[in-house]
């Protein structure tokens, strides 16, 4: 990165725990910059022991009827990286960077309600640690990241693994609820003069729509964990079958919020891919409007959908349908998407930097886990494969494959903000290479173990015709992609003593963060740049072709090509 | 259980062949849009790619209505085709009953961690873990819980459907080629839940008829010739040095007596042989076990080594199962073991 200048130490660019006040300053604080790192920090903490946990299965799972583990720890381990993944590592991490980057985008101060934002993030932190206190307790969940009734009922589960399990998510899951207030009001009252709604990064867009998920899907959830322990603890009878409950009830509570779920774990994921792909194509997001409502779309699609986790219990064909058809629709916004970003891609002078590796294989990998998504729409093809290794290979292509990827993308394009310094791009192309060949030897292979016949959630399996040499690729590929993982770390570390200092604006990007000093100073801005369009910074490098000036004031109304300034 | 499992690609009904021929036109529309995307991707990488030296920026295109509504409409269609084929199949692959009042064949009832099967038209009997179907009939099946959610899975039969104890599920199940077919239950129901595999075994119609006669009376082993004067056993010599890898059954074992260690044994608070005292029904029925080719829903094939391990100590075979080990020493095990590999 020759073209970088120079730049100076930063003079204190985070408290430091061996300072004076350190750990207070990180404890006490309410700033929106410091929440956003600590619930980064939290969610690569609580992913490496959810990453820990699939290793383990992975091990088990290395050979035909192995005895590495037992059932009981393997069901506690499945059912606990699935929880820790959802829960305390993909949408904290997506809420930690909302955290940061939604008042830098919008030119705000902090988050509209400072305190609020802490508490939300304590909530998650505790009720994490709440979660995993069930294995000090001597019975940690084991029944599934879903939990469904009656197994997750007395008599079938007699330790207290379910009762952590709901009390733990009932924490973060009223941190969520706070947290999804905290943006959309963010995001409507404290834009900087002059930025209109429609004119906020598309990242923001996506984080302000994210909001409206959080408040509308975690409630499913809570309700559903307040009936499950009153169900345990107070012999209510909401779904236990034998007490004239309804154990499908669940189902259909669990799923309501489950799906809308899928979708706050990934749209907070386009939006980065909407900043990162821009500005390394060196354009502006193609088509501004139609990725914004497509967001939108997802988001009143999102509730209508749930029942396609439901083809196998028999609701009857009407339902079958209706769910089916809604979930095919969700094809539309996503195929808008994915069309989108490569229209950005398309005719712009492209910078390859890690950030922008990343951001290309999700167009591929996403798609893939997209298609797969399709097929489950396509209710006789769910009623084969649901349950199967098939859908394993799915989610994890939408969210390592989708969300992970532009994550990863993210926190190369947004590291030198938050810390002052560069990402080392070498160690970057190495992690890139080992994340995208371990991530596909370990799941691709789990497509067709599915359409085999292989079910989701064995500690083990007969010895079949090609089971064991699959599965020992799959395993394989989980240590691959773990190894990725610690050359991830190790690049952190390395930059974050050593790594090249970042400049203000590093990657020439447009949106306000940018403006300001890598890392922001407290106050985030000592002054703004006029807002007259959605790239300020543009606007303020090219006095003579502001986005604005263009043809109707609009760009989205037209594909009139103009030439820049410099050409 | 046989050594290969069932492809979904591979079916024997007209409903699991409806499934796969929707699942690869599925997958072909799939490639497709894939290796257009790819394809586009790769020729922006390829073209588009920032050539050394260049720092001018590009032409700023910020959109192109006509494109953009392309891209709504052109997966609105696919999605719209996909759903009418998806109408038209889900009749195939899941037929309506013919009579709203239509009784099932065959019901079959989940149990932590195996299969209940009750044949309700063919004689009136019960077995477990192996469903023996007749080849070419379509069977409507119900599928009932006692416990938890269950999920019964034979790719090439037929849909998967969930067990629940909640409600009565109803589909059918159809085998085109004599045979023996793989399954598994779908759905997590804790514990040992890998080991609650299905085991189909599709017979021409004549020797089904054969076979669901015989079910449907006592097994001839049931009551051994000489078990009325069998003697009440002593216990044999305590087995507590026997470990179950090295338990060894001898030749000859005695099923009259066995029967009598059946009968006088804990066995017969679980499990049924008709014909006998013993008629529990939480545990499989054993009414003619020896005709069945797998122990524990699948976790090992029906020998008299593997049963005599089962018995002595279920718990290292397959771990959380709620049959205790019963370590009985080598001469009522080998008695024993006659007994029950005699229930033909």
């Amino acid at each position: 990165m020759s073209d970088i200048p120079l730049v100076p130490e930063p003079v204190k660019p985070l408290p430091f725990l061996s300072e004076k006040e350190g750990l207070l300053s990180w404890v006490a604080t309410v700033d929106h910059k410091l929440l956003g790192i600590l619930y980064i920090l939290t969610s690569v903490f609580f992913l490496l022991v959810g990453g820990i946990e699939a290793l383990f299965m992975r091990i088990q799972l290395g050979t035909p009827q192995n005895t590495f583990l037992s059932p009981t720890a393997y069901n506690q381990l499945f059912t606990m990286h699935g929880t820790t993944m959802i829960f305390l590592a993909v949408m904290p991490v997506l809420i930690g960077f909302g955290v940061y980057f939604l008042p830098l985008q919008i030119g705000a101060r902090d988050m509209a309600f400072p305190r609020l934002n802490s508490m939300s993030y304590w909530l998650f932190l505790f009720g994490g640690l709440l979660l995993y206190y069930s294995f000090v307790s001597g019975s940690a969940p084991q029944g599934g990241w879903f939990n469904y009734p009656t197994l997750s009922e007395k008599p079938y589960e007699t330790g207290l693994g379910s009762d952590y399990w709901a009390l733990g998510l009932a924490v973060t899951g009223i941190g969520s609820v706070a947290g999804g207030i905290n943006f959309i009001v963010t995001a409507l009252t404290l834009r900087a003069p002059g930025m209109r709604l429609t004119q906020m990064p598309m990242f923001s867009w996506t984080v302000f729509i994210n909001g409206f998920l959080l408040i509308g899907a975690l409630p499913f959830l809570n309700a559903a964990l307040a009936m499950l322990l009153a169900d345990r603890q107070l012999g209510a009878h909401f779904f236990r079958v034998q007490g004239g409950g309804d154990s499908t009830l669940y189902q259909h509570i669990f799923w309501a919020f489950g799906h809308p779920e899928v979708y706050i774990m990934v749209l907070p994921a386009f939006g980065m891919l909407s900043e990162v792909i821009p500005v390394f194509s060196r354009k502006p997001l193609f088509g501004y409007s139609f990725v914004a409502g497509s967001t939108v779309a997802i988001l009143f699609l999102s509730f209508g959908v749930y029942a396609h986790h439901m083809f196998t219990a028999d609701l009857g064909p009407v339902w079958n349908f209706f769910f089916g058809a809604a979930s095919a629709l969700i094809a539309v916004p996503t195929g808008v998407k994915i069309f989108t970003w490569i229209a950005t891609m398309w005719g712009g002078k492209i910078r390859f930097t890690t950030s922008m590796m990343f951001a290309t294989s999700f167009l591929i990998l996403f798609t893939i886990g997209g298609i797969t998504g399709v097929t489950f729409a396509i209710v006789p093809i769910d009623w084969q494969t649901h349950n199967s290794y098939y859908v394993v290979a799915h989610m994890h292509y939408v969210l390592f494959g989708g969300t992970a990827m532009a994550v990863y993308a993210g926190t190369y394009y947004w590291f030198p903000k938050m810390t002052g310094r560069m990402l080392s791009e070498k160690w970057g192309k190495w992690h890139f290479w080992l994340t995208f060949i371990g991530f596909n030897a370990t799941f691709f292979i789990q497509h067709i173990l599915g359409i085999i016949g292989m079910p989701r959630r064995v500690y083990t399996y007969p010895d079949l015709a090609g089971w064991g040499i699959m599965n020992l690729i799959s395993t394989i590929g989980a240590f691959l992609l773990a190894f990725s993982v610690l050359v991830f770390l190790i690049n952190v570390v390395i930059s974050l003593i050593k790594g090249e200092r970042a400049s203000d604006n590093p990657w020439d990007a447009w949106t306000l963060e940018w403006a300001t000093t890598s890392p922001p100073p407290i106050h985030n801005f000592d002054q703004l740049p006029p807002i007259k369009g959605r790239r300020p910074l543009w606007d303020l490098k090219y006095p003579n072709d502001q986005d604005w000036m263009r043809k109707e004031n609009d760009p989205m109304k037209n594909g009139e090509k103009r030439r820049s300034s410099e050409e | 259980m046989p050594p290969v499992s069932g492809s979904v690609f591979d079916p024997d009904s007209p409903q699991v062949k409806a499934m796969s021929d929707l699942f690869i036109l599925s997958l072909v529309i799939g490639l497709g849009v894939l290796m257009l995307v790819t394809g586009l991707v790769i020729w922006n990488i390829i073209r588009y790619r920032r050539r050394p030296g260049d720092n001018t920026e590009p032409t700023q295109t910020a959109g192109n209505t006509r494109l953009e509504v392309m891209w709504t409409i052109g997966p609105f269609a696919l999605a719209t085709i996909l759903m009418v084929l998806t109408l038209i199949y889900m009749g195939i692959s899941d037929p309506p009953k013919t009579a709203a009042d239509q009784q099932p064949d065959i019901e079959i009832v989940g149990h932590q961690w195996w299969w209940e099967y009750r044949y309700l038209k063919d004689g009136n009997f019960t077995t477990a873990n192996e469903l023996h179907v007749p080849t070419g009939k379509r069977l409507y099946i119900r599928y009932l819980s006692s416990d938890v959610l269950h999920g019964w899975w034979v790719p090439q039969l037929g849909r998967q459907m969930d067990v629940s104890p909640a409600r009565d599920n109803y589909t059918w199940i159809q085998s085109d080629t004599p045979g023996q077919y793989y399954g598994a239950c779908a759905f997590y129901c804790g514990g040992p839940h890998a080991w609650m595999l299905i085991k189909v075994v599709s017979q021409p119609q004549a020797q089904y008829d054969a076979w669901a006669a015989n079910q449907s009376k006592a097994s001839q082993g049931a009551n051994p010739p000489g078990a009325e004067s069998a003697a009440v056993p002593a216990p044999t010599a305590p087995a507590n040095t026997v470990t179950p890898s090295a338990q060894t059954l001898k030749a000859g074992g005695d099923p009259a007596r066995g029967q009598k260690i059946f009968l006088g044994n804990t066995c017969i608070n679980c499990h049924a042989i008709n014909g006998t005292n013993a008629q529990a029904k939480v545990g499989p029925n054993l009414s003619h076990f020896g005709a069945r080719s797998i122990i524990g829903a699948g976790v090992m094939n029906n020998t008299p080594e593997n049963l005599a391990k089962w018995i002595y100590n279920p718990q290292v075979i397959k771990p959380g199962v709620l049959m205790p080990g019963y370590q009985l020493g080598d001469q009522d095990m080998s008695d024993l073991v006659a007994y029950l590999e005699g229930l033909k």
